[in-house]
């Protein structure tokens, strides 16, 4: 609460000094930038919503906005999170409204939030329940590339009065991006690459066009062997993975242990034998939690992803 | 003598069990409440208004719908087919709800009318139209077997699925949309699916009721009940409008709950006779009672986690009928 006081104060104070005609000229040429007393804002699902002022109550229905939430201060306004949010480590301390697909609807009501963030993971029925409740609720679409995820942090910064921040934020990010970027222009070599997450049911899963991640591996210098194929997440066969014999193969898991599970239950495949990555041994572990998050640490899955290929394999020199 | 007794000791069973069970839906949540909490909201104390009356009331008003609406259907299809196998789900509605909910997140509607998600929507619409045109089809036949609509019903039920099984293949975020349909759950339930389905709910009540005593006839074969006066055809397609109306609200509201609509209607049977003037009424009540409490038990055994209602349904209402099935001196089926 106290975090958000100043800021707050800051509107009030900005609105009575200056007159009518200012009001209306910046409302006409600067929209959207410092959240004014009554806020119309237009979620990716169409929704509007009005915001009378700053939220105080925060409840976020995914573990990225959580993330975004609290890398914009706003620690002391998230009152709810799911039970999936466990970065950074404050955020298991907040109250659980449930899942991504089942959160609770009493525990969310009982919590008399504010602002309720949720994003188009979250099952579309359950979305229209909480709109039907009157809950303030704003939907974000999952975006792919780094411009969305700016995009993405700028317009909750919006939402939540921490436009500064936000800025704060993306600057930096931007920065860090730049620099890491620099490493992949200057040796881009478009290696094929065969990512793929550990542990999430049966067969092998890889990223497709729409992922995200392909769009990291792109900007990487790297490429996914099924970036032509259309989907998010999408299941591969072993043939798929022969004809595109890629070069180099990223597992996702939780940690290092769980990866020696997963690199030796794809290096004992038979069929992937002749496999460049496998002869090469080039197999690789990359931190889940830090990859499936499309939040500020995305950048820190990029940094990673540039020093697995460029610093771990042998004649990819930096 | 007995017999009457008997009705009355179950109509009075019933009545407490359904006092019960919406009081104790109502105390009873991961928000903790009391009794006197719940007088305070309906003195008008603001406090736990919503939580007691935009969510666990109308909660458990649906599932208690819902439950009567399953055994009611079940009762009919089971009447109808002469088969005890039947149950409200049969001819492929399910599979019908099943696709649309997938579909309407296929193709992204955002279209909301008043209580219904598009998906709810959706899924009524195929479900139902999926029903009428395994009807249409098998009318058509030259023998106008009950045999030839089943059959009909589960490879369109079956058509169907492949289709759901397509979709959730070519979009794997969409699986959990359909996982809700599947498995059956009333986390979402609100007042405006209340108002939705209450009218369907009574019309198809009094319908029932009234024509009982032809489902009594029909139950003697066909040829019999045109001889005794029963007009057949209009009578059955009567019966099969109905059911389907009630299956085809219920799935779009809640899912696919199994269970209910099989094992309560023979339960009844097992306790009642084969009246359907009775067999009717109880069915529907005792859907009712069962569902609530099995909801209530779906949202409190793991709070504030939910599983599937239908997990419950199946694991409390299992080993209850296989005791009744099985004991001794129970009328035949």
């Amino acid at each position: 609460m106290k975090r958000g006081g100043p800021v707050i104060k800051k509107c009030y104070v900005f609105f009575n000094r200056n007159t009518a005609m200012f009001f209306l000229l910046l409302a006409v040429f600067w929209p959207g930038t410092a959240l004014p007393q009554t806020a119309l804002l237009t979620d990716d699902l169409g929704f509007k919503l009005e915001l009378k002022s700053c939220p105080q109550r925060i409840v976020s229905l995914a573990p990225n906005l959580t993330e975004i939430l609290f890398a914009l201060g706003l620690n002391d306004q998230v009152v709810g999170v799911t039970r999936f949010c466990d970065y950074p480590a404050e955020a298991r301390a907040k109250t659980i409204v449930g899942g991504l697909v089942d959160p609770n609807l009493e525990i969310i009501q009982s919590l008399h939030p504010d602002l309720v963030l949720g994003f188009r993971g979250n099952p579309q029925s359950l979305l229209e329940r909480l709109r039907r409740l009157s809950l303030p609720l704003f939907v974000f679409e999952q975006g792919q590339t780094f411009d969305d995820l700016f995009r993405f942090i700028t317009r909750i910064g919006q939402l939540t009065c921490r436009t500064r921040a936000a800025e704060e934020l993306v600057n930096k990010m931007r920065q860090e991006l730049s620099a890491t970027e620099m490493a992949v222009s200057r040796e881009a070599t478009g290696k094929k690459v065969f990512l793929t997450i550990y542990g999430q049911g049966n067969g092998l899963w890889t990223c497709g066009r729409d992922s995200y991640m392909s769009h990291l591996l792109e900007k990487a210098g790297a490429r996914s062997i099924t970036a032509e194929v259309p989907g998010n997440w999408l299941a591969i066969t072993q043939e798929q993975i022969i004809a595109g014999n890629p070069e180099i193969i990223l597992i996702l898991c939780q940690d290092e242990k769980v990866f020696e599970k997963a690199r030796k239950s794809i290096t004992e495949l038979k069929a992937l034998r002749k496999i460049k990555a496998i002869k090469l041994n080039h197999l690789f572990f990359l931190e889940e939690n830090v990859f499936s998050r499309f939040g500020p640490r995305l950048i820190r899955a990029y940094q990673q992803l540039v020093h697995v290929l460029y610093s771990e394999i042998p004649g990819n020199p930096r | 003598m007995r017999a009457k007794k008997f009705l009355v000791g179950l109509a009075l069973t019933l009545l407490i069990l359904t006092l019960a069970g919406f009081i104790l839906s109502l105390l009873v949540g991961p928000v903790k409440t009391t009794a006197s909490d719940l007088f305070a909201a309906f003195r008008g104390q603001e406090r736990y208004q919503d939580i007691f009356f935009r969510l666990r009331l109308p909660r458990a008003i649906i599932s208690f719908l819902v439950g009567a609406s399953l055994g009611l259907a079940g009762a009919i299809l089971q009447g109808y087919f002469r088969n005890s196998l039947a149950d409200p789900f049969i001819l492929g509605s399910s599979s019908g709800a099943a696709l649309g909910a997938v579909l309407a997140a296929e193709l992204g509607f955002k279209l909301v009318l008043p209580g219904f998600s598009s998906q709810g929507i959706m899924a009524l619409i195929t479900s139902f139209v999926l029903v009428t045109v395994v009807y249409l089809i098998s009318e058509r036949r030259r023998f106008r077997t009950s045999e030839a609509l089943l059959l009909t019903g589960i490879a369109a039920g079956a058509l169907a699925s492949a289709i759901t099984s397509f979709l959730i293949f070519r979009r794997p975020d969409a699986y959990e949309q359909a996982v809700f349909w599947l498995l059956g759950s009333f986390s979402l339930a609100g007042w405006s699916q209340v108002w939705v389905i209450l009218p369907y709910v009574l019309l198809s009540f009094a319908a029932c009721y009234l024509l009982a005593p032809q489902m009594n006839l029909l139950a003697l074969g066909d040829e019999v009940a045109t001889s005794l006066g029963c007009p057949v055809k209009s009578t059955r397609r009567t019966f099969l409008l109905v059911s389907t109306i009630l299956a085809s609200f219920s799935v779009s509201v809640a899912g696919i709950i199994g269970f209910v609509g099989l094992i309560t209607p023979h339960t009844i049977r097992l306790l009642l006779g084969p009246d359907h003037r009775r067999l009717f009424v109880y069915s529907a009540w005792a859907g009712g009672v069962f569902l609530l409490y099995s909801d209530f038990l779906a949202r409190t055994i793991f709070s504030p986690a939910e599983i599937p209602v239908g997990v419950i349904t199946a694991a409390f209402g299992a080993p209850f009928f296989i005791y009744l099935l099985n004991r001794r001196g129970s009328r035949e089926i």
